[in-house]
């Protein structure tokens, strides 16, 4: 060690090699070499005492040692005692904090880098080991049994009330949920070469028409247990994330591949690749995991009795069209009393399906109706609050429950997240996938295996349960007082920007929070459908009642209709027309400019638009009414022209 | 007299420099040779002492080698860099304005208290 070396050079090479060696290497053992100084043992004491204090690094604490020694012994040497030594030196704590604080100070700056680095790396290390074990230590404690809330009313209905129990035995006995659907391709008309553009079957379908009825006869027990249910006031069917908890009755309508005596895997359904045990016993159970094979149903059903209807019409059987009709707008009603949001969609879907079928029924069979079945489909057209629909309380139970599942709970409020959470949030994406469970690849593994060391710093990255609740009830604060508020007077881009910038932190919200803007296109165009359709009806019963068609809808007001229907794009009373041969009825559309009831249209080659069409033209071109009302309205300010035609509609599977 | 605390933070380095400008020492050696040389003034505890020529070093005032001795022992050796010599120059030139400006306000009694600091004291 105290070999001579030249000033630089070498020296500075052996320094290194020095610092390199120091930690493990016995010449740098300054205990050893204070004991082989042969000092008296009080003078050792304080040197030790001064050197351990230093705090430094071993091969600085051997210079500082080796210094030292050599100061007493030279004392010594010079005829001082050791007692006077040790007075003349000082206090061996200053001592101790100088000679530290300068040799810092001497430390070279790849010293510095590298010390702190490896200091900054260890305190980053145990850190982190910390957060991990806080992590993994963290278990969900799920307290509130959010699906029994939602269950709550259902537990009140009259089983008198209960569509469901007419639907059931008939669902189980043509296995019509599962793809069951599938059973009723015959009414669908088939063209060759055109298998994306499927529309319902019509009388002017020739021999596939035939078959059709064919099907409707052989349904029939079906269709009328449909009439029988779709005018009870409640569909009455308790949901269940684990499908085990249904009844045998239940399960057998709702799952009639699974075998009922058999335990159901849920887990297969929701496509939870690879997940631990607890992970997915936790996401098995939540509200994300209910299934509704019954609720997609109901399109079926609507299609179905759209398609009867067209053959009752056939057959002048106008109170079966009557009940037809009133059984659609009864189902979509019963498809929006379940408390998720896809249920409220399904619902709306359903009664825009039933518009179109009152359009169609009136609009080209009006003389078949009596005033009694006209009546009671205008009732059946008007009756509904579309905005009863909707409601955000099931979509923030949903919400709820998937945070208690995430989340630790600490008793007020607050927890952090748990590494089941992790894996839930990060399988929920997936979820929504496809229904088949894979065989995990390597690389999947591989990156499982990285999750699971980088899962704890999603403590740090992701926002606490207390924040993101918090967060979650202000955001369903905002929506609910805004969501039905109309399009002409709320855009709610602002809130949209909100959602969108959430970020990282609020990831479960990101990925959770409904798509409110798609939620409200699809409410106000099923809102202007009805005040469209109704007063349609009201014209036509108009001109039954006077032998013409009204000057204006104010003609309508009082005996056919009590107020004049909005535009709900505009916030004015829809448009009224004359035309040659009868009336138009129409919103001005998104560019709120009144086109004289041209129609809103897209040219197919992407063109501009023609607001001077023709017949001719306007069998070319790709219609698309329902645009009319999707947001936002800025996406196509130059694209599409013309008015929204809402009586009569061109239908859409045209 | 032993100098303040204060006074000998600024006075004791340049005193170090000083004496190192003579050629190389080691530390015992130092503190001798200030209390010696200075009348007792920089009588410095080795407490203070070897902290300030770790300073130093850190400056590349000075640097250091440990080499045995000619008693036989280890000791580290000090001497004055280039730097070091520069930044001696520039505190000389210091602390003479200093004691000139005390001694023009009556501070002080002429040169002799520091006269190995003084401009033409030195080596």
């Amino acid at each position: 060690m105290s070999s001579v070396f030249p000033e630089f050079g070498m020296q500075r090479l052996r320094r290194y090699y020095d610092v390199l060696r120091s930690p493990f290497s016995r010449d740098f053992d300054w205990r050893r070499m204070l004991a082989e100084s042969k000092l008296p043992e009080d003078v050792q004491e304080m040197i030790t005492d001064v050197v351990t204090k230093t705090r430094l690094f071993r091969i600085e604490k051997t210079y500082v040692t080796e210094e030292l020694i050599s100061h007493f012994y030279e004392g010594g040497q010079r005829g001082k005692t050791y007692l006077e030594l040790l007075a003349a030196f000082g206090e061996p704590e200053v001592a101790a904090t100088l000679i530290r604080s300068s040799k810092l100070r001497n430390r070279s700056m790849f010293s510095k880098i590298f010390y702190g680095g490896l200091f900054v790396l260890l305190a980053s290390v145990v850190g982190y080991s910390v957060l991990a074990a806080m992590f993994y230590m963290g278990k969900p404690n799920v307290s509130v049994d959010y699906m029994a809330q939602l269950n709550d009313p259902v537990s009140s209905i009259d089983d008198e009330d209960r569509a469901w129990l007419v639907y059931r035995d008939v669902y189980a006995k043509y296995e019509y949920c599962e793809g069951g659907g599938n059973h009723f391709l015959e009414i669908f008309f088939q063209n060759e070469g055109h298998d994306d553009h499927l529309r319902l079957m019509r009388p002017t379908d020739g021999e596939q028409w035939l078959g059709a009825i064919k099907k409707l006869e052989d349904s029939q027990e079906l269709l009328d247990a449909f009439r029988a249910g779709g005018v009870k006031p409640k569909l009455g069917l308790k949901l269940y994330a684990d499908p085990n908890r249904y009844s045998r009755e239940d399960r057998l309508a709702l799952f009639p591949k699974s075998d009922p005596d058999e335990d159901f895997e849920n887990s297969f359904y929701l496509n939870l690749n690879g997940m631990s045990v607890n992970a997915e016993s936790l996401l098995v159970e939540s509200l994300i995991s209910v299934l509704l094979p019954h609720i997609q149903s109901f399109r079926q059903n609507a299609r179905l009795l759209t398609v009867d209807t067209r053959w009752a019409l056939e057959q002048a059987d106008t109170e079966r069209v009557t009940r037809n009709i009133e059984t659609i707008f009864g189902m979509g009603r019963q498809a929006a009393e379940q408390p998720f949001l896809v249920c409220s969609l399904v619902g709306i879907a359903i009664h825009g399906m039933g518009y179109e079928l009152v359009d169609e029924v009136i609009d080209q069979h009006f003389d078949l109706l009596s005033d009694e079945e006209l009546g009671r489909i205008q009732i059946a057209v008007s009756k509904d609050s579309i905005f009863d629909f909707v409601n955000l309380e099931g979509e923030q139970a949903f919400f709820d429950d998937l945070i208690q599942r995430v989340y630790t709970d600490d008793g007020n409020g607050d927890g952090r997240l748990t590494p089941e959470g992790v894996e839930i949030l990060m399988n929920i994406g997936n979820m929504w996938g496809s229904q088949i469970k894979r065989e995990l690849e390597f690389h999947e593994i591989l990156t499982q295996k990285l999750q699971h060391v980088a899962a704890p710093a999603s403590l740090a990255v992701l926002a606490t349960r207390k924040q993101m609740t918090e967060k979650a009830d202000e955001l369903y604060e905002k929506a609910n007082l805004r969501f039905t508020a109309p399009i002409y007077a709320e855009n709610m881009q602002d809130f949209e920007d909100e959602l969108v910038g959430l970020g990282v932190k609020y990831f479960a919200i990101d990925q959770c929070f409904p798509a409110i803007q798609q939620v409200r296109t699809a409410m106000f165009r099923t809102i202007a459908n009805q005040a469209g359709v109704t007063a349609g009806i009201a014209v036509m019963r108009y001109k039954r009642e006077h032998g013409q068609f009204p000057e204006s809808l104010d003609d309508l007001l009082g005996n056919y209709i009590t107020e004049l229907p909005i535009d709900q794009l505009s916030g004015d009373p829809l448009k009224y027309l004359r035309t040659e041969d009868g009336f138009q009825i129409y919103s001005v559309g998104l560019d709120e400019d009144d086109d004289g009831g041209a129609p809103l249209m897209v040219l197919s080659d992407g063109g501009s638009p023609n607001t001077n069409w023709s017949e001719e033209i306007r069998d070319q071109q790709d219609w698309r009414p329902h645009r009319a009302a999707e947001f936002p309205f800025h996406r196509f300010p130059s694209e599409e022209d013309g008015d929204w035609i809402i009586w009569p509609r061109y239908s859409l599977e045209d | 007299m032993k100098l303040e605390r204060e006074l000998m933070r600024g006075a004791g380095p340049t005193a170090v420099l000083q004496l190192l400008s003579r050629g190389e020492m080691y530390g015992y050696q130092i503190v001798e040779q200030l209390a010696a040389e200075s009348k007792g003034v920089f009588e410095l505890g080795q407490s203070t002492l070897y902290p300030m020529l770790y300073n130093l070093e850190a400056k590349s005032l000075v640097t250091s080698t440990s080499r045995k001795g000619d008693n036989g022992r280890t000791r580290r050796y000090y001497k004055l860099t280039t730097k070091g010599k520069k930044r001696l120059a520039k505190d000389r030139e210091q602390w003479a304005a200093l004691v000139q400006g005390l001694g023009a306000l009556g501070v002080t009694r002429g040169r002799g208290t520091f006269g190995d600091l003084a401009i033409d004291g030195g080596q």
